[in-house]
This record gives C-alpha cells, sequence and structure tokens, in this order.
C-alpha cells in the first residue's frame, strides 16, 4: 500500500493548470488545429519574408520587363496572370513585379498593422475594464459612457474623412521620408483609439461577478492592495477571454487595413499591402482574374482561420459550453 | 480568558437598495445587522447561528472590516478599528483572519495551491525562516495535506481538501482570532467533523479565538463556548452553549432548537415541534417593535410598540425578549386554555387571540 502511494505522489506531484487543461481540449479539436497551423504558418512567411526573398532573389519593388507583354495593355505573359517557376504568382499586370514578394512583403505589412493594434487595443482594453469592473460607482459610470460614445462613433467615416490630412501632418511631425511610415503610425493610433472599449466592456461585465468571488474577499481579508488584487488575482482568469478576442480582432482589423488601403486612404502604392493589391487588381479583375484572386483567397483564409483558432479558443476554455463535433 | 479580544457594540451594516433609471435614486436599506453586541474572549469559540439571510455573515465580514460598518463600534485587540482605513488595517489583518464558506470559490482557480498559501506572506511582506516553500509545506502539512501537492491547482482538490486549503491560508501568519464564515456548511457530513476536529486541534495549538458563523446547530454544539443566536440583523439570545441548548428563553431559539430533528424515532415522533410559519420578514422593511413578532407564537401587544432590548436574565445569559419562555413545555399548557378553536388530535392549536395581539396566521403544530 504504501509503496503504490509513494509511486502515484511521484508522478502527479505538478498540477495540471487551467492552462494545461485547455490546451488539452483544444489539441483534440482538429479543425482548430489545423486552422492554427495555417495562421502559424502565414505569421511565419510574412516575418521571414525579406530571408525568402533573399533566398529567391526576388524584390517586391523590381520590374521584370520581359515577363509582361508590351503589346498586350502589359498585361502578363503566358496564362494565370504570369505564374512561371521564376514569377510563382505571376507579375503585376503593367509593370511587371512580383506577385509573390508583394504578397508576402504585403502580408508583413498588414499584420504587423492588425497585432500591434489587436495587441495594443487589448492592453488598454483589459486595464480600463478591469478598472472599470473593480472600483465600480462612479469609475465604471465614467468609463461606461466614454465606451458608449467610443461604439457608437462612426469609426469607419470618420478614418475616411482625417486619415489623409492627418497621415501627412504627421509626416511633416515626424519628419520622415516616407509618407506610409506615418500611414501605418496613425492607422494604429486611430484603430487603437477605437478598438478597445469592445473588449472593455467585456471584460468589466466579467470583472463585475468575478470580483464578488470569496477569493478576492480573502485577499482582501489578508490585507492586499487594489493593485494586487486586479493583477494577481483577477487578471489571470481573464487571459483566456482576452486570447479569445486577439484571435477574433486580428482578422478584424486585417480586414479593416485592407479596406482603408483598397480606398486609397490608408497604404499608398509602392509599399505593399493586401489592401493596395486588392485596389489595384480591381481594375484588372476581368482581363488578369489571377491577379486578383490571389491577393483576395489569401486575406480570405487567414481571416477565416483566425476566426475558427478563436471558435476553438473559447471552447477550450469555456467546457460549459459544449458543441457537437 | 476575561479581556474580549473582538468587541462589537450596536454594529449596523445597511446595504443601500438603489432604484436605477434615469437618476439612480437610493429607496432604502437592507439592514442586514442593525444593532449588534457581542464580545468574543480570548480562546473561546462564540457561535452565532441564524437562519439564511439573518444577517450572520454580514457581521462576520464587517467584524474583521471586510464591509464597512453603517454604525456602531467595532474594537479589536484594544484598538478601534471601526473606521481604520486600508492602510491601517493592513498590519491588523496578520492577527486576525477568515476562513470562508464556499470552498470552491475562496480560492482562486487560476493559483497553485502553493501560490494560495503563500499570498498571506507575499502581501505582508513577511519572510519566515526556512524561506516562503518550506512554510506552505510545513502548513499544508499541519492541515493534512500532501505537501508534495504545492503545486497543484485547486481543481484538483475535493470540497475538504480545499476548505483546508483556506484554513491553512488563515493560520499562516499566526493570527489570534478567526472568523470562521460556515466553514463546514459546504462539505459533506462525513467530512465536516474532520474540518471542524481540524478547527478545534488549530485552535488549542495556535491559543486562537473564534467567531464560528453557522446555521447548522449540531456543529455549532459541538465546537462552540457560548452561542449567539440572530434573528433578522438582530441578536435574540446570546449565553454559554449548555444553556442555551438545554433551557433556551427566547421564543426563536426554541423555534431554532425544535428543528433539529432527533436521531431516535420514537422520541422523534412524540416530541412537540414549534413549526414556524410564514418567511423571514424583509430587511428591508422590518417589522415595528420586536423583529420576531409576525412569527412568534407568543407575540403580544407590547412587542408591535417597543423593541425588547438585550438584557441579562441570567449571568452571562442575555436575551432580547418581552416575554422569555422559561420552559416549553409549561407555556402549552398555559396557552391551551386561552385556545377555543377546536383541536385536531395530532396538532395543538395555540395562541389565536381574538381580541388583542399582532396579526393571526401562527400555529403551534405539535404530535
Amino acid at each position: 500500500m504504501a509503496r503504490t502511494k509513494k509511486v502515484d505522489t511521484t508522478q502527479a506531484v505538478a498540477g495540471r493548470s487551467p492552462w494545461r487543461l485547455g490546451w488539452d481540449r483544444f489539441r483534440f479539436n482538429r479543425v482548430a488545429m489545423v486552422s492554427l497551423g495555417i495562421s502559424i504558418f502565414f505569421f511565419l512567411v510574412a516575418y521571414l519574408s525579406s530571408p525568402i526573398l533573399a533566398i529567391l532573389n526576388l524584390d517586391p519593388y523590381a520590374m521584370d520587363r520581359s515577363a509582361i507583354d508590351l503589346d498586350n495593355f502589359n498585361n502578363p505573359i503566358g496564362p494565370w496572370g504570369g505564374i512561371s517557376t521564376v514569377h510563382w504568382l505571376g507579375v503585376e499586370p503593367g509593370v511587371g513585379r512580383d506577385v509573390f514578394a508583394r504578397l508576402i512583403i504585403g502580408a508583413r505589412t498588414s499584420i504587423t498593422i492588425a497585432t500591434v493594434t489587436s495587441v495594443l487595443s487589448i492592453s488598454i482594453g483589459m486595464v480600463i475594464g478591469l478598472i472599470a469592473g473593480y472600483f465600480k460607482g462612479r469609475v465604471d459610470e465614467a468609463i461606461g459612457r466614454i465606451i458608449d460614445l467610443l461604439l457608437a462613433f462612426p469609426t469607419f467615416f470618420m478614418l475616411i474623412a482625417i486619415a489623409r490630412p492627418m497621415a501627412e501632418r504627421l509626416q511633416v511631425a515626424l519628419g520622415v521620408d516616407d509618407k506610409n511610415i506615418a500611414t501605418i503610425i496613425l492607422l494604429v493610433v486611430l484603430l487603437t483609439i477605437f478598438g478597445w472599449a469592445g473588449l472593455a466592456r467585456l471584460i468589466r461585465s466579467d470583472v463585475l461577478s468575478l470580483r464578488e468571488r470569496e477569493f478576492v474577499l480573502a485577499a482582501e481579508s489578508l490585507g492586499a492592495s487594489h493593485g494586487r488584487i486586479i493583477f494577481k488575482e483577477l487578471l489571470p482568469s481573464l487571459w483566456p477571454k482576452a486570447i479569445i478576442f486577439l484571435s477574433l480582432s486580428l482578422p478584424g482589423f486585417l480586414t479593416t487595413e485592407a479596406a482603408l488601403s483598397f480606398l486609397g486612404i490608408g497604404i499608398q502604392e509602392p509599399m505593399p499591402s493586401w489592401g493596395v493589391m486588392l485596389e489595384m487588381a480591381v481594375a484588372k479583375a476581368y482581363t488578369v482574374p489571377t491577379y486578383f484572386l490571389i491577393p483576395a483567397t489569401t486575406l480570405i483564409i487567414l481571416v477565416t482561420a483566425l476566426n475558427l483558432v478563436g471558435t476553438g479558443v473559447s471552447d477550450a476554455f469555456d467546457p460549459k459550453l459544449e458543441r457537437n463535433q | 480568558m476575561t479581556e474580549p479580544i473582538l468587541s462589537i457594540t450596536d454594529l449596523q451594516m445597511y446595504f443601500p437598495v438603489m432604484k436605477t433609471g434615469l437618476r439612480t435614486v437610493k429607496t432604502g436599506d437592507v439592514k442586514a445587522v442593525d444593532g449588534i453586541s457581542l464580545d468574543v474572549m480570548q480562546g473561546e469559540t462564540l457561535g452565532l447561528v441564524g437562519e439564511s439571510g439573518c444577517g450572520k455573515s454580514t457581521a462576520g465580514r464587517a467584524a474583521i472590516r471586510l464591509l464597512n460598518p453603517t454604525g456602531g463600534k467595532i474594537v479589536f485587540e484594544g484598538q478601534d478599528i471601526t473606521n481604520a482605513s486600508r492602510r491601517e488595517l493592513r498590519p491588523l489583518r496578520t492577527r486576525m483572519q477568515m476562513v470562508f464558506q464556499d470552498p470552491y470559490s475562496s480560492l482562486n482557480p487560476r493559483h497553485t495551491v502553493g501560490r494560495i498559501i503563500a499570498a498571506p506572506f507575499e502581501i505582508q511582506g513577511v519572510k519566515p525562516e526556512g524561506g516562503i516553500k518550506k512554510a506552505v509545506q510545513e502548513l499544508m502539512e499541519r492541515v493534512g495535506l500532501n505537501p508534495e501537492h504545492y503545486n497543484r491547482y485547486p481543481n484538483e482538490f475535493s470540497g475538504g481538501q480545499r476548505q483546508r486549503i483556506g484554513v491553512a491560508r488563515s493560520i499562516a501568519l499566526r493570527p489570534s482570532f478567526i472568523v470562521l464564515d460556515e466553514p463546514v456548511s459546504a462539505l459533506d457530513v462525513s467530512i465536516q467533523a474532520q474540518v471542524v476536529n481540524l478547527l478545534d486541534d488549530i485552535q488549542k495549538e495556535f491559543k486562537l479565538s473564534y467567531l464560528f458563523v453557522a446555521h447548522d446547530l449540531s456543529v455549532v454544539r459541538h465546537i462552540s463556548d457560548r452561542v449567539a443566536v440572530m434573528y433578522l440583523g438582530h441578536i435574540m439570545e446570546i449565553t454559554d452553549r449548555d444553556t442555551l441548548y438545554a433551557a433556551p428563553q427566547h421564543p426563536y431559539t426554541q423555534a431554532l432548537l425544535s428543528a433539529v430533528p432527533l436521531p431516535d424515532p420514537i422520541a422523534e415522533s412524540q416530541r412537540e415541534r414549534i413549526l414556524l410559519q410564514g418567511d423571514l420578514p424583509s430587511p428591508i422593511n422590518p417589522p415595528s417593535g420586536c423583529v420576531f413578532r409576525t412569527r412568534c407564537v407568543f407575540a403580544q401587544d407590547l412587542c408591535a410598540v417597543d423593541m425588547p432590548e438585550l438584557r441579562e436574565v441570567a449571568p452571562g445569559h442575555k436575551i432580547a425578549c418581552h416575554f422569555p419562555q422559561i420552559s416549553l413545555q409549561k407555556q402549552i399548557e398555559i396557552r391551551r386554555p386561552h385556545s377555543d378553536q377546536p383541536m385536531p388530535p395530532s396538532s395543538i392549536q395555540v395562541d389565536r387571540p381574538q381580541t388583542s395581539g399582532p396579526a393571526s396566521g401562527r400555529d403551534f403544530v405539535g404530535e
């Protein structure tokens, strides 16, 4: 008896954390795992785009005159938008830049904007939501009204109205040569300002119920400070929600960036981004459909994959919400 | 033994009732605790009993200033802590602790057991000899947990084990006083005894004083030296354990005790039971005079007008009642002739005052 007991304890001393339990559930969700793989693949390709292009000896800005037919409206030579062993995804009509190079460099731009904006708005949303839910009363009331205002605000129209002139001013203020740098910073800032409110509201309502749990009272009875209760007792329970929100807001910001660039108020030529590529491609959608379909499909695949990861994460961390799989 | 470690005088704890609309207006108060006074002596266990919603847990929480009392005075170890700020209370938190009712909600599910029991040391900046980890493992051993389970999470423990974790956390800083807020009511009966015995042992070892909040009369009888009975935010009766269980004088205490079933089925079927009619009145709008009068079998006109003070009827025995009932049996005999209702064979109906007394509808049923 004593012998078996000893074996048992040494084998299972380290506990399974709620993270571990969530991951174990996530692992058995095949759709979510595949989506996670796709998302990671996209991120890797985007952030390794420079070395990849160096190895392949491609340049997103280089114009390959030999790949376009100067007699046929400068359309790419060959079927499928000029797909060949040199240009894997064809070349751009008109100028002959490599589509693959532009796609993965553009992915880096688009993904960076989406990731930075998501992380910033999640950080702000979590802190503000925690403060509103924890302190309740007047603080909550004031924050609640600000959130109402931000959520009711027609963000997109405001971005259309002010993004261009503000980007120009910011460029002057920062003294940078490339206007796109100013645009990226501006987009991140503006999208963050309007992006944190939704999560803050979610977190607030979670905190309102969480703070009534007795472990908060227990921390208080030990003399814990507000900061300790907020960041050490309450915050760990909110990470799953933040991760779900991240995987849902990433595709959101990805499409917003693409839409803004598409409308000509985001990233501008010649810097590639998925929105810029779509904007360029729309005019040629009928003559060179491949050129349009490639960035569009890529965007759809990544957005769908990220959304499915989000669903998988929320399933994994909320076992009560049992789905038939 | 003579100095009270905690002295509460006329403690009031009101929660505002807000009506939300365009403007949030206060429409009243939930008088959860409405003027209670009690002393907890060095080394004793004071049981605080009452039915659900009578304010006993609120009183326990207010006693160690987890709530800001509306009125009254709380003196802990000679120091007035009624209006002490968070900062002033901080050092005192090492002296007074609490064990919570729900072992599933009182432990943070995202922290390991080691981290939970180490929290008191971290928060108070105490560096125990031999390091925090060693101290935590000693505590785990002391409360009957395997110290090797240091890195496990609360979800891997049973209710009883979780409550042991809660006890370990509360004794980590060697307090002198612990509020036990229904520490065993969420546990299986077989586990209850183990935890109660653990609390008993720890009390002897660390010379602790307990305020034991509970609704289970048999558990309170087991652990308490003195018992206070609460009803709707007021203390009805307070005395030493043996007197309370053997010769209660307040009608409410008598009703409460008669609700405890007897283990002997024959005795059980033959005994008199007082069944209280109706529900606990709303603490937002408590009855005038004595709060218990609406359900009291013995209520008279006076009870609706004048609120009885907690007065001493014998040394160390205080009750808040105008008409203390010396003996249950005797009272029934006195009351019987007054009733002109035909008596059904299986039940005796008492006290249907036709001419005087407050509202009727209180039955006295027995076999």
